[in-house]
């Protein structure tokens, strides 16, 4: 495997692997709440909340990634603060192309919980909640193990979309080999240059093999949500 | 207590969203020294080269759709009427667009159509553009799909497809005059969201190498200072606009049933 | 010749024989319903008359042309179906001009042809309308209508009254059956309800795991029935055993009977002798064949007519009497007798 591929390509695949696997794991929860909220929760701006969630999905990534730079960078409001008080520096470091990917992740997250909410029936929470559990409880106990298949499908979603995502990476957090090169930027990359084809290429394959695998593996995840939960109904 | 946690870590998540945009805004609008003007705003529409591209953009995103309906609606139609078993795999197939990175689709696209391939797309304007809207209709695939999969689930497409036939239409008459007018508002939602993204995608346009809307920002971004904000917020208003615009879509046809 | 022929139509999903052997002749302005349970195949039948399945084996010939292999909108059939199936994206005058506009019908003949339509369905106004604002048995009228609108050569009716509330269901019944004969069209109605079946038509066709058990006219198929299945799923019956004594005689319940017609069983065999409600009476009734003891066991008012049910001969038996204001009903547990008449008996093949 590591003969397969050159040292810059090989930085490149586990450098979005790491990206991928933090920006889904800190996004987890609260990719939950707000599914949460959009599934049961009724409050005035839901709508508004539920436009946000979707904004990356359609916003072009390149505005995303500008936003994301005027905020985080090191002049935006929230980059000083965090650099000054914690020392934290997101442009132009994995960390940030962490959060691109987290951002531009997120809707597909939230939909695929939030679509486990929906097919849970609220009385079973009901039910569990006049046995007198308290609602934390509730949901740790209850809630939880029913929509466990479902977050993990909008997990697994969410990795391969970062795994994948290019435009807000690259205006956010540049494209430097070793720090911030994804496998996307790394085929974009080798494609501006001559020659460099057999390259983007071997990487291409590696790109395509792991979406068809997460997608594979979040609908039979999701196939058996379905099962488990016309089960109990 | 739950609640009042609840509604605070609401409210600074719409800072927390919205704070960039004011501060874009406000940037935006500081060009001349001092006061604040629309002179970056004039900058932006006084270029001839943003209404090129916006204008190419729109009009690939016009093709687009048209492509999306004509490939979506037959299939969907089919797949409901005919093939129910092969609806897993047609989703499974609509959500690729999602997780394979644009990148890998376009170099798929440069290495089978190049100068040298049996169909040489790329050698000309009009063949790349061609290759950009099959792009662009791939990348629309997932939303188009959805949109208009929901949109079936409210007809009885078996029993009108039926009904329609008894009374001598052919499949031509009973995809245009009763299965596409009784998705319109599903086709007009999916046709939004495929404006919305066809106008900022960046990748595909860029690597084909067309004059397009997303490469243009992409452009002004690194070059300029105050125009990117303006044009940032543009392209807000113009996203926001376009899901306005397939919220009124669905709006105007709740209404029509609710005059019952 | 008939005007619509069935031959043969064998209908087979995967290995399931769901339509055996099925033949039929129909005349032109006949009213027939397929009449079964739900399974029966008639559905299957009736669809397969529409061109929405092919037949696996036999034929379907209308007014003398060979249908079988032809697509449904090449047959000039009008169709109804249970769900309405209007068009909802087309007004009331759209829907019923929609079959004469794919013909290619003039504008002007077809905006004639939609007026004459919506009177004959007694909807005149209501050409503006959309689907959604009209109720199911207006909506239901408006299929007829467009079914119509096109002079197709058959009408098919599947379960067409079965979405609808009752009130609406006989109302609607009566209009259909109207309308058929005012325009003389050749209709196949598919019912699993004994009582459309009866009330509308020429003929009845019942069905019963994928053969017609029996054709016949209404009076027929209810008096005669061929088979224990046409006697028991067409109407009620009271089923009573029987002893062969000889070639046209029986004992009931220990009283010996001679019936109207031979029965083919040999002497000693036990056979089975039905009787509809309305044959059995109660009470001594003068020059009765048979008179049982009876204890009544329940009473159901159902209007004109009263329902009882009285123990008698070791079965429970149904009988109907009419309401007379006079007479009130027997109280349930009261001793009595029931009386009937040996040519009332329908000996049960099979």
């Amino acid at each position: 495997m590591t003969d397969w591929l050159s040292p810059t390509e090989w930085q490149a695949v586990a450098l979005s692997l790491r990206v991928a696997f933090w920006a889904t794991v800190i996004s987890l929860p609260l990719g939950i709440w707000v599914a949460w909220l959009l599934a049961r929760r009724e409050f005035p701006g839901k709508q508004v909340l539920n436009g946000l969630v979707h904004l990356p999905l359609i916003l072009p990534p390149v505005v995303t990634g500008y936003l994301l730079l005027i905020t985080f960078g090191r002049r935006g409001y929230v980059g000083q603060f965090l650099d000054q008080w914690f020392g934290i520096v997101l442009a132009f470091r994995w960390t940030g192309a962490v959060l691109a990917a987290a951002v531009m992740a997120f809707p597909l997250m939230v939909r695929a919980i939030r679509l486990a909410f929906e097919a849970v029936d609220p009385k079973l929470e009901q039910a569990a909640g006049t046995l007198g559990a308290s609602p934390a409880w509730v949901f740790l106990t209850v809630t939880l193990p029913l929509i466990l298949p479902g977050v993990l499908a909008g997990a697994v979603l969410a990795f391969a979309k970062a795994m994948g995502e290019f435009g807000a990476t690259i205006t956010f957090v540049s494209n430097i080999p070793g720090e911030t090169q994804t496998l996307p930027s790394a085929i974009y990359a080798f494609l501006q240059v001559p020659g460099g084809d057999a390259q983007a290429f071997r990487l291409v394959i590696v790109s395509i093999a792991v979406a068809m695998g997460a997608l594979i593996a979040s609908e039979w995840i999701g196939r058996r949500v379905a099962r488990r939960i016309g089960g109990l109904g | 207590m739950m609640r009042v946690v609840a509604w605070g870590v609401f409210l600074l998540g719409c800072l927390f969203f919205l704070l960039p945009l004011v501060g874009m805004t406000e940037f935006s609008l500081k060009m001349r020294r001092g006061v604040y003007s629309f002179d970056a705003y004039a900058a932006v529409f006084g270029d001839p080269a943003f209404w090129a591209t916006f204008g190419y953009s729109l009009a690939l995103a016009a093709a687009t759709i048209v492509v999306g309906v004509v490939l979506v609606v037959p299939t969907a139609y089919w797949v409901r009427l005919r093939l129910p078993q092969a609806r897993p795999f047609v989703e499974f197939i609509t959500l690729l667009p999602l997780v394979i990175p644009a990148i890998v689709i376009v170099f798929g696209y440069i290495r089978m159509y190049n100068t040298s391939s049996f169909l040489p797309l790329t050698g000309s304007a009009l063949g790349t553009d061609i290759l950009l809207t099959m792009g662009y209709a791939t990348l629309a695939l997932p939303y188009m799909y959805r949109s208009v999969d929901t949109g079936l689930r409210t007809i009885d497409v078996g029993t009108l497809t039926e009904a329609a036939q008894s009374l001598g239409a052919g499949w031509v008459t009973i995809l245009a005059r009763i299965i596409l007018p009784n998705v319109m508002v599903a086709v007009l939602s999916g046709a939004f969201l495929t404006l919305a993204i066809v106008l900022g995608e960046f990748t595909m346009a860029a690597l084909l190498n067309r004059p397009a809307f997303g490469p243009y920002m992409q452009l002004l971004g690194a070059n300029r200072a105050y125009e990117p904000p303006a044009l940032a917020v543009i392209a807000f208003a113009i996203t926001w606009g376009c899901m306005g615009l397939m919220q009124l879509a669905t709006r105007f046809a709740k209404h029509e049933r609710a005059k019952a | 010749m008939s005007f619509l022929s069935l031959s043969h139509l064998e209908k087979t999903f995967g290995t399931n024989r769901v339509v055996k052997d099925f033949n039929l002749s129909v005349e032109k302005g006949e009213f027939i319903s397929l009449l079964g349970p739900s399974g029966c195949g008639k559905t299957t039948v009736l669809r397969m008359v529409a061109g929405f399945e092919t037949p696996t084996s036999g034929g379907i010939v209308i007014d003398g042309q060979e249908v079988t292999g032809l697509k449904p909108n090449q047959r000039n059939i009008g169709m109804m179906f249970q769900a309405y199936a209007l068009f909802p994206n087309m007004t009331v005058a759209e829907n019923v001009a929609f079959g004469l506009k794919v013909k290619g019908v003039a504008k002007d003949k077809r905006d004639a042809r939609v007026e004459e339509m919506l009177r004959l369905i007694g909807l005149p106004e209501m050409g503006g309308r959309y689907p959604f604002q009209l109720s199911g048995g207006q909506q239901q009228r408006v299929a007829l209508a467009r079914a119509l609108a096109p002079s197709p050569r058959v009408l098919l009716l599947d379960e067409p009254l079965s979405a609808l509330d009752a009130k609406v269901r006989v109302s609607l019944r009566n209009e259909i059956r109207e309308i058929q004969r005012e325009l003389g069209i050749t209709t196949i109605f598919v019912t699993h309800d004994q009582e459309e079946a009866l009330s509308m038509s020429d003929r009845v066709v019942v069905m019963n795991g994928g053969i017609a058990e029996q054709v016949g006219a209404p009076f027929e198929v209810y008096n005669r029935p061929s088979t224990r299945f046409v006697a028991t799923f067409v109407g009620t019956l009271n089923v009573f055993d029987g002893a062969v004594t000889g070639p046209q005689s029986v004992t009931l319940a220990g009283v010996p009977v001679t019936l109207a017609e031979p029965v083919e069983a040999s002497k000693g065999a036990t056979v089975a002798l039905a009787l509809r409600p309305e044959a059995v009476q109660l009470g001594r009734v003068e020059g009765a064949d048979v008179v049982l003891p009876a204890t009544i066991e329940s009473v159901e008012f159902l209007g004109s007519i009263i329902r009882v049910r009285a123990r008698a001969g070791g079965s429970v038996v149904a009988l109907d009497t009419f309401n007379r204001m006079d007479a009130p009903p027997p109280a349930i547990g009261a001793e009595t007798e029931v009386s009937l008449h040996a040519r009332d008996l329908i000996v049960l093949a099979g």
